[in-house]
């Protein structure tokens, strides 16, 4: 014979065992919630294992109800949200039938005629019911088998102790409890009876105090008017949920300290179920040194292995989207390192056309990346793809059960794979992997010692001197009842009126969860401290709590006051009770960054010296960098860059990409391609520079991008054919790699387009996607660099070696290395404009601007100055007027745009260091 | 209910106590039972408003002791109108056939969807062939390209026609925005006409230079550039069609550069010039742009109308909601459901609409519908329409205009808010700009100002924003240090003025700022919302620390942290580490890989956390000067990854998103902080640091201010202005005098932006009587906001300055309101008002110097806990079986083991795990042991678990056991499955089962089943340890709760090996 004393929650069982346990050991006596109760119950009787199919037939069910009233709903959705609507009809059905009784079918729906909408909501959900073969909920199921089971099954008894009060119960459970008993046979213990009542009545405050009022009459109306609110009670407002931790913290340090007979386990901190609240009083009250006793503090973990499926199925259908193949490579399930990850992830983010593993990787390593970038798949290559993948995934055993679920979910779409032939159906493959965080168990082992945590929605489970009860805004405390979907509170009444079918109203939740919070605050005896954020974490004001406002009702503060003391307000921080003193000293400001010019001692174009002790080569790019910053010229030089992830997008540095690469095909040695030619050969020129550059502008969302940027180089591509023709250049070589020194340090670089005019004249040019003006803007100043680069590298080297170049391109360059004038041009495609660093050279070409021959001046002096100085290990900081500087001579400082690091430690402009007054 | 008023209209002025007239209204009809609390439907222009509102009727409630009403109350439909919808759509989404789960779309999804969407229109296709031209472009400011700016337009104007919610036909539309066009665009001439004579000019000049001059003559590089580009466009105009379309070129050719003094150019070339000039000016009285703009409109509202269904549709499949959906679908759904309508009706008493001049049609016709049939509700309406400023997001006016024509009125005529000297000067203001339109307001407010109700600051030189600061901060620092005296509002005393009852006004965002740093030098605080949330310090910190975790391997951000202000190096000796050694080396990265090192499936936010606590960082802000700053920061970046975690993959993915690690968290975080979210907000405002901040002066813009009140406000900026910019897009009504009817005579006006300016100054003309009004309710709004006092900028430099300055607010002003200022006041419409006024003759600002007050405010929060560590050990509340198995102290235990039997272990299909087979064999001793009889229960015990031909061993196993047992002991009763309840020696409590406790004349025996595979003797002594502290804390409590009788003994009954192993116990 056992008696169960059953409660609404694990929190109220615990307390309620305690209570039991301290007067007294018992045997025979079991304190738990229906879920233990059932437990017990299925214990009681000798039935077969239970196997419910009622998710499966409702997923079928849900589809067979003709014109049900969730079709349309459910037919619009894509299979998230299916998923989701499925599982909302399913709840209803089930509630309708908790509702419905132990006969466990929906009945008197003809009743319901009154209200056409509420019939035919029933009538669909009956439907389905019927549809689904009168399955039984995985709740009721149990029941059903228990109370059907014949008497000689019993073989233990139980009586069971209920407060109708405290847990409210369905007609099923009613039934279970009713047999239960009746098999008993024995009549209660009144002791345990007693016991439960005091558990549901909880403590009191000592009579007359505030509290004690609170306890009894909150939601209700004092008979004897209003009474002076004492110490007992407190409502402080601070900003949000980590001060009112913070408060809360500092309240019981200071608690502890005045009071020496008090202790953590004295005092209880209710909290909204919010896990942001569980989160922030870890990190506080850990800092505090208090310990929590009851704290729910887990997070959910990653779906690792659905994940990494998912992306898997991403990368093999089609173009790879970039993220979802940085996200594969830089799994952990991956077999190689983090840090190898990382870098290979980020090459995909930036696009590198090829990704390389390091050589000393594992052969299984390579595989993997072969696998994963090979491209896409169709369906068998794709089932034995994604099989040799599964196989292949990092075996760290705590990454077991991440493994395990790839293995599954692998498995799951090879059988879909099976089933439906006929080209691969990706989207339904990739609705078959729904990524599930996972929810950590979150299994509290409170202590004996430690402020007790209560929360919302539970029942208290200590009783305690002081109660700090968090969150106390619009909607918590009492917690605000949602309404359901399907069902409006009013049918929910008629419903019960015509059937006798009793769901739970939207009122009556509300009606539950104000006894719930009376019955929290009966967990304190001497005082109750209600916090109030007056922002959420995203800085948006929140309303105080409607029980405020009720307490309104019961108290007067004497001065005037509302009841809620704010703590920024000088004055109600003085009001306000209990709160710690000032702290004695003032916080640590952080350390001040200052921009001190570094000076390493030593060569920095040492740097990645090449093997062969030969210095490596400075690009005019690089260069470019160095001339707006020194600095960021270092970090380009070291590797330091900011490896950040982005979605696709069209930036101008891709459009230039594939702009060079039309250009190239269309003005060659072979010929410059005239308008005709230009109308026909572009388009193919175009799809494949972008299949090879930016493959993701051939997706159908890009199609805008995609039209536009063509129609851009379409026109480009017609003017410089003109420009071409009318200048009467020849192309000598396009895309050619050229290398050279400046000031004893080698440079290199690729020249768009090499042109010859005459036997003495060459161009060296340099398409640009972009537009004339701050380039003009640049050369006028004399601070172009990049075509002076180009010209340099020819007169003091020439095409790079190993790298192929046409024998007249060779042989041209060669004599314009001694002889001959080198000019140098850009086009700049966005205006189609020619801008020419040379003087007199044309005679009237349309659309072509000589800018004459100082256009690097400035630059060139510069450059060679920087370069110096970084021979000598010197780093200049950049000031804060640089930026302005250099837009006004045309140069665009993405250098120092794009580096927080650099943007960090630049010299305030009206604090110019020495070394720069001596430079001026 | 008949008893109450069918449809009131409350024009209400400024400070007229609308919000509580509408508190008191309702509250007094729920008191008197006329309407059912739940059943108000009261739609608010705030979410805080509703939440006040709502405050408000309980309390009235909870006064009059009506706590049922109180309660019932929380289920009203008191909201925003989008609130409102958004109700609507979820409480009837199978109604509507939409998913009910109403996602909000996210700007990513928005994005994508729209790509797609545009995509699959023909027209839109059709209209990207000519971005450029059609002036789209890449903008620097804002890095958006061509291609978003259209995107952005076209999306803009399917919203438009959203809130037509397709009342009138495509053809209709088209055809009406084409009239307006006409109209506006004025006379036209022959094309070729005009055409002809342009290109003989051109031909002429050509034929006469037919080279480029620019070299020939010696120019400065200015004049040169432009003949350089006088050659280039000539050329390109002489090719045969340009001219028949290219309006740019015609434009420019307008603007060609000729002779200016002084410059060694022909005479010829430039009477060839001018001539040119002379025929492309002509592009005015052209057709073809006419043409070509009604063609570009019809093809937008075309591509919009094709866009908007597709948009729809993906939005719905994917449960996604935006914004204007609330709305518009709600709308739809009463429309063509009026079941469902009928059925809200059941559910709605009365109806209030507040701020009512702020509503746009859409949401009008929405609320409308609520009562258009019969029988209707009692309904209040309150607004002012010289309070309507919210036009640019399609609200209109006229909506109250008209209504305050049909229905009875009842305005509110008293003014709480302002002192009766102010009043006086607002009310001759309203009078000067509205005339009939304005209702003087009495002066209610029962405090005595001891401040001068209005005071000019003027400038007779033209100032920069920075400067117009630094005179306005100056006289609000001289009004704290002098002590001013304000009325408390709460305290119903007069008390020394502080920061918190200031606020400075702008029109634009921006201007904000220069007051922020002119506040800030003066060591004042102030409350402004700022944006560079993510480029605030303590973020960029824990983004790099992020990244840092992501990947070691990240020297960025090693080298970062290092290097600012939570490392320890310098960036110098960072860098050398890095050249030297390969690494930066740093305290801060030490931490940060610990932190890397643990599980790799944690979340973001379980990550942040991990580094918030680790780097304790909470704390070290708390002593920034800034920490407040800091810490609201640091909460919001925890709360962005937790909606990261909790954002569906599905829109993720759809913006380019993919996994859901770190990396992918800040690209994400990024991109959401550079959009601006559906609603048209800004996502990377930072948060306010606090709540209220007595000390601070606010600082916000004259939109921002409506419904707000201090009493000192300086009202700034007054050189702003509201300039009709092309193209200008907006809903218009043909009609306004049928309200029911409203929608079908809505259209999307279009203002296009032409390439000649002349022709886009006569659309910018047609917009500026709609300006000009909305100017002057902007300047209402802004001008009542004052409790005290008026601040007012004088920018009486304007005149002076050359550019648009008859369009500001200034401007506005002194034309409307017929204002003048004096050195000693200023006049309104002939009134004078005697006022201080200061005038500025400088040029510059003035210097602040901070005054060196000490903040009264309090410290409390992280600064005020005392940091301790830790206690050690702690004491379990209750003890769980499996925290007793390791404890020691059983080895050596003298035990006896006896064989009974000889085991058996069992196969079951399916069944791996030992803890399943466990729980059978469990369940096969508590059956049978002690009752033979119980045989053919058995079989129905376990099927489908065990094949009927493995029931014999277990049978015969639990015989074995029981006869074992009979032959040792006499049992009276034996206790299977026995529960018990006790406390343990440090008071945690002990509740478990025992398997069987066997009960004998005089002692009491503990047995436990046990399934191990104990095959060796070792084992057995290994498990055997492990469980004896477990049946010993049992065998306590049993003997606590039966002190009848001895507890004698323990028994470990391995069941797959047949032994006992039997062991003494006596109470301590
Ligand atoms: S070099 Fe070695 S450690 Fe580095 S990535 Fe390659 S295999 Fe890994």
């Amino acid at each position: 014979m056992i008696h169960f004393l059953l409660t609404p929650d694990a929190p109220s069982a615990m307390k309620l065992r305690r209570s039991l346990a301290e007067s007294g050991a018992l045997s025979g006596v079991i304190a738990g919630t229906w879920p233990e109760l059932m437990a017990q119950a299925e214990g009681c009787v000798v039935l077969p294992p239970t196997v419910t199919d009622w998710e499966e037939k409702l997923n079928m069910g849900v589809w067979n109800v003709p014109g049900a009233f969730w079709r349309r709903s459910l037919e619009a959705v894509l299979a998230e949200e299916k998923k989701s609507i499925t599982a909302l009809i399913g709840s209803h059905l089930a509630m309708l039938l908790e509702a419905a009784g132990t006969a466990g079918r929906i009945e008197g729906v003809d009743r319901l005629s009154a209200n056409p909408r509420l019939q035919k909501r029933v009538e669909d959900l009956a439907a389905l019911h019927e549809a689904m073969g009168h399955a039984l909920p995985p709740a009721l199921q149990p029941i059903d088998r228990i109370l059907k089971a014949s008497p000689e099954r019993t073989i233990r008894r139980m009586r069971v102790y209920h407060d109708e009060g405290w847990l409210s119960t369905d007609p099923w459970q009613n039934a279970l409890m009713g047999h239960l008993n009746g098999s008993a046979g024995e009549v209660e213990d009144p002791q345990l009876r007693k016991a439960l009542e005091k558990s549901v009545e909880g403590s009191r405050a000592p009579s007359g105090s505030s509290l004690r009022v609170m306890q009894e009459k909150l939601f209700t109306l004092p008979s004897e008017g209003k009474a002076l609110l004492d110490g007992s009670l407190q409502w402080l407002r601070v900003r949000d949920g980590v001060q009112e931790m913070e408060v809360a913290a500092g309240m019981m340090q200071e608690a502890v300290k005045q009071n020496p007979g008090l202790h953590y386990a004295d005092m209880a901190l209710l909290l909204p179920s919010d896990m942001a609240y569980s989160h922030a009083a870890r990190e506080v009250f850990t800092a505090a040194g208090i310990p929590l006793s009851g704290l729910r503090d887990a997070y959910d973990t990653r779906d690792l292995g659905g994940e990494a499926v998912l992306n898997l199925l991403y990368c093999l259908e089609d173009v790879p989207p970039a993220m979802a193949m940085a996200a594969l490579l830089s799994s952990p399930l991956m077999p190689w390192s983090t840090v190898e990850g990382n870098r290979l992830a980020q090459d995909a983010i930036d696009m590198r056309n090829t990704l390389k593993l390091c050589e000393a990787q594992g052969e299984k390593a390579h595989r993997m990346l072969e696998l994963v970038t090979g491209g896409p798949a169709d369906a068998d290559h794709l089932k034995a793809r994604m099989k040799e993948f599964a196989g292949m995934l990092d075996e760290a055993e705590e990454l077991k059960s991440h493994r395990e679920r790839a293995g599954q979910l692998r498995k799951a779409i090879a059988a879909e794979l099976t089933a439906s032939a006929g080209p691969v159906k990706w989207q339904e493959l990739r609705d078959i992997v729904q990524i599930t965080p996972q929810a950590a168990p979150a299994l509290p082992e409170p202590t004996r010692e430690g402020v007790a945590v209560f929360y919302e929605g539970q029942e208290p489970w200590r009783t305690v001197r002081q109660l700090y009860a968090a969150g106390c805004s619009a909607g918590h405390f009492p917690e605000a009842a949602s309404a359901s979907i399907i069902f409006t509170d009013e049918e929910l009444e008629e419903l019960k009126a015509a059937t006798g079918m009793d769901m739970e109203r939207a009122a009556v939740r509300g009606e539950r969860n104000r006894k719930r919070f009376r019955r929290q605050l009966t967990s304190a005896t001497e005082a109750a401290v209600f916090l109030v954020p007056g922002r959420d974490a995203q800085g948006k004001s929140l309303a105080p709590s409607s029980s405020i406002t009720f307490a309104e009702a019961l108290f007067e503060t004497g001065n005037g006051r509302g009841l809620v003391l704010t703590l920024e307000s000088s004055l109600e921080y003085n009001m306000a009770g209990g709160l710690p003193e000032k702290p004695g000293k003032e916080g640590v400001p952080p350390r001040e960054l200052v921009p001190e010019d570094l000076d390493f001692k030593k060569n920095l174009l040492e740097i990645g010296m090449q093997k062969d002790g030969t210095l490596k080569p400075e690009s005019p790019s690089r260069l470019d960098t160095l001339l707006v910053s020194p600095l960021a010229w270092l970090f380009e030089r070291l590797d330091i860059k900011a490896r950040e992830w982005a979605p696709e997008k069209l930036d101008p540095l891709k459009m230039g990409t594939v702009a060079h690469a039309v250009f190239e095909h269309l003005f060659t040695p072979e010929g410059i391609a005239g308008a005709e030619g230009i109308r026909n050969l572009l388009p193919e020129l175009y799809d494949n520079a972008v299949k090879k550059t930016c493959p993701f502008l051939l997706r159908r969302e890009w199609t805008v991008e995609r039209e536009n940027l063509m129609q851009g180089i379409l026109k480009a591509a017609l003017e410089w054919s003109e420009i071409l023709e009318a200048m009467q250049a020849r192309v000598v070589e396009t895309e050619i790699s050229l290398e050279g020194t400046l000031s004893g340090v080698p440079i290199h670089g690729n020249a768009d387009l090499l042109l010859k005019l005459d036997d003495n004249r060459m161009l060296v040019v340099d398409y640009k996607k972009s537009s004339s003006g701050s380039r003009e803007k640049r050369m006028n100043a004399g601070w172009d660099l990049q075509a002076e680069l180009y010209r340099t590298m020819i007169e003091t080297g020439g095409p790079e070696k190993e790298k192929k170049v046409s024998g007249e391109a060779a042989e041209v360059l060669a004599r314009f290395k001694s002889a001959g004038e080198i000019g140098t041009l850009y086009y700049l495609m966005n205006d189609q404009t020619a801008l020419a660093g040379t003087k007199g050279w044309f005679n009237s070409v349309s659309g072509l601007n000589e800018l004459g021959t100082a256009t690097s001046n400035a630059a060139w002096g510069k450059i060679q100055e920087q370069l110096e100085a970084l021979k000598k290990g010197l780093v200049t900081m950049n000031t804060t007027e640089d930026e302005k500087t250099f837009k006004n001579i045309g140069i665009t400082p993405y250098a120092i745009e794009n580096n927080p690091l650099v943007r960090l430690f630049m010299h305030n402009e009206t604090t110019p260091t020495e070394k720069e007054t001596v430079n001026e | 209910m008949s008893e109450l008023p069918m449809l009131t209209i409350h024009p209400a002025g400024a400070g007229s106590g609308k919000t509580y007239k509408i508190q008191k209204t309702l509250g007094e009809w729920v008191k008197e039972g006329k309407v059912a609390p739940e059943k108000i439907v009261a739609v608010t222009y705030t979410e805080t408003a509703a939440a006040e509102l709502v405050g408000r009727i309980r309390e009235e409630l909870v006064q009059e002791g009506m706590l049922d009403e109180a309660f019932r109350l929380e289920s009203a439909y008191i909201s925003t109108i989008h609130g409102f919808g958004r109700r609507i759509l979820q409480e009837f989404a199978f109604d509507a056939g939409i998913s009910p789960t109403l996602r909000k779309i996210s700007k990513d999804e928005e994005t994508m969807l729209a790509g797609k969407v545009l995509a699959g229109s023909p027209s839109a296709v059709g209209l990207m062939e000519t971005l450029e031209e059609d002036g789209y472009g890449f903008n620097f400011g804002t890095k958006a390209t061509a291609e978003d700016g259209f995107r952005k337009r076209l999306l803009n104007i399917t919203d438009q026609l959203r809130s037509l919610s397709g009342a009138t036909s495509p053809e209709w539309l088209e055809e009406r925005t084409g009239k307006k066009i006409a109209d506006v665009y004025g006379g036209i001439e022959d094309a070729e006409t005009l055409k002809a004579a342009l290109l003989r000019a051109v031909e002429n000049t050509l034929e006469a230079f037919p080279l480029d001059i620019s070299n020939t003559y010696d120019l400065k590089a200015g004049p040169k550039k432009k003949v350089w580009n006088n050659y280039r466009l000539l050329k390109r105009a002489s090719r045969s069609t340009t001219l028949d379309t290219d309006w740019k070129l015609w434009h420019k050719l307008s603007q060609l550069h000729f002779y200016k003094k002084d410059e060694p150019l022909p005479k010829d070339y430039n009477d060839h010039i001018v001539k040119v000039i002379a025929t492309a000016e002509r592009l005015v009285y052209h057709p073809g742009p006419l043409a070509d703009a009604q063609e570009h409109a019809a093809r937008l509202l075309r591509a919009a109308g094709e866009t908007l269904a597709g948009y729809e549709k993906e939005k719905g499949k994917r449960g996604l909601l935006d914004f204007m959906d609330m709305l518009s679908i709600s709308y739809r759904l009463f429309k063509e459901h009026p079941e469902v309508l009928a059925l809200f009706r059941r559910r709605m008493e009365c109806l209030v609409v507040d701020e009512f001049q702020d509503t746009s049609p859409l949401q009008f016709s929405l609320v409308w519908s609520l009562r258009k049939t019969e029988p209707t509700v009692p309904a209040i309406v309150v607004g002012d329409v010289k309070q309507a400023i919210m036009g640019f997001q399609n609200a209109d006016e006229r909506l109250l205009a008209e209504m305050s024509n049909k229905y009875p009125t009842s305005p509110l005529e008293g003014n709480w808010r302002s002192s009766p000297e102010l009043m006086r000067w607002i009310n001759q203001v309203g009078g000067a700009m509205f005339h009939e339109g304005y209702t003087a307001l009495e002066a209610k407010a029962e405090f005595r100002s001891t401040m001068k109700p209005l005071e000019i600051i003027a400038a007779a030189e033209p100032l920069k924003e920075a400067a117009w600061a630094s005179y306005t901060v100056n006289r609000i620092q001289e009004l704290i240090a002098t002590k001013q005296q304000v009325w408390d509002k709460k305290l119903n005393v007069h008390r020394d003025i502080r920061g918190g009852d200031i606020a400075i006004i702008c029109y634009k965002n921006k201007r904000l700022t220069f007051y922020a740093e002119a506040l800030r030098k003066a060591g004042i605080r102030c409350r402004l919302e700022e944006e560079g949330w993510l480029d605030s310090r303590i973020v960029q910190l824990a983004w790099h620390c992020l990244a840092y975790v992501a990947d070691p391997g990240d020297r960025h951000a090693a080298l970062y942290l290092a290097s600012t202000e939570l490392g320890t190096g310098s960036l110098q000796s960072a860098l050398t580490g890095l050249m030297e050694r390969g690494a930066v080396g740093d305290r801060i990265l030490e931490k940060l890989e610990g932190v890397a090192e643990r599980p790799k499936d944690r979340t973001v936010d379980a990550i942040l956390d991990d580094i918030v606590t680790t780097l304790d960082l909470y704390g070290t802000i708390a002593g920034w000067p800034d920490g407040a700053e800091a810490r609201a920061d640091l909460l919001k970046l925890q709360d962005e990854c937790i909606q990261f975690m909790t954002s569906s993959r599905e829109a993720l993915s759809s913006g380019g998103y993919y996994g859901s690690g770190i990396k992918t968290f800040l690209a994400w975080l990024k991109a959401k902080m550079e959009a601006t979210d559906s609603a048209g907000r800004e996502n990377n405002t930072r948060p306010s640091p606090s709540i209220i901040d007595e000390e601070a002066v606010q600082l916000m813009t004259w939109h921002k201010s409506k419904g707000g009140e201090w009493p000192v406000v300086a009202v700034c900026g007054m050189d702003d202005g509201e300039f009709p910019r092309l193209p200008n897009t907006k809903v218009d009504y043909d009609d306004f005098s049928d309200l029911d009817t409203i929608m079908d005579h809505a259209w999307v006006r279009i203002h296009p932006k032409f390439h000649s300016k002349e022709k886009s100054d006569t659309f910018v003309e047609d917009l500026k009587p709609e300006s000009h009004e909305n100017s002057k309710r902007l300047l209402y709004v802004a001008l009542t906001r004052a409790r005290e006092k008026v601040i007012l900028e004088w920018p009486e430099y304007l005149p002076k300055t050359k550019g648009k300055w008859q369009g500001t607010y200034w401007a506005e002003f002194c034309r409307a309101a017929k204002a003048e200022v004096t050195p000693t006041g200023m006049s309104i419409e002939g009134m004078e008002f005697s006022c201080p006024v200061s005038t500025i003759t400088l040029k510059t600002g003035i210097e602040i110097e901070a005054a060196s007050t000490e903040s009264s405010l309090p410290v409390f929060g992280r600064r005020a806990i005392r940091r301790s560590t830790m206690p050690e050990t702690l004491t379990p509340e209750a003890v769980r079986p499996s925290s007793l198995h390791n404890d020691s102290g059983a080895a050596g235990t003298p035990r006896e083991d006896i064989q009974y039997g000889n085991g058996f272990s069992i196969d079951i299909p399916g069944v791996d795990d030992p803890m399943e087979k466990g729980k059978i064999l469990h369940r096969a001793f508590e059956l049978l042991s002690g009752h033979p009889e119980r045989e053919e229960l058995l079989a129905g015990a376990f099927e489908g678990l065990l094949a009927p031909g493995q029931l014999k061993p277990v049978y015969e196993a639990v015989r074995a056991f029981d006869s074992w047992l009979g032959s040792r002991f006499t049992a009276i009763t034996r206790h299977a499955e026995l529960p018990l309840l006790a406390l343990d020696a440090s008071g945690s409590v002990v509740a478990g089962f025992t398997d069987l406790v066997v009960e004998t004349e005089d002692a009491l025996w503990i047995v436990d089943h046990k399934s191990d595979q104990v095959k060796t003797d070792e084992l057995l002594e290994e498990r055997f340890n492990i469980y004896l502290p477990q049946l010993r804390c049992y065998a306590d409590a049993l003997a606590a709760a039966r002190p009848d009788k001895p507890v004698k003994g323990l028994m470990l009954n391995w069941v797959s090996f047949g032994r006992v192993s039997v062991v003494q116990y006596s109470t301590k």
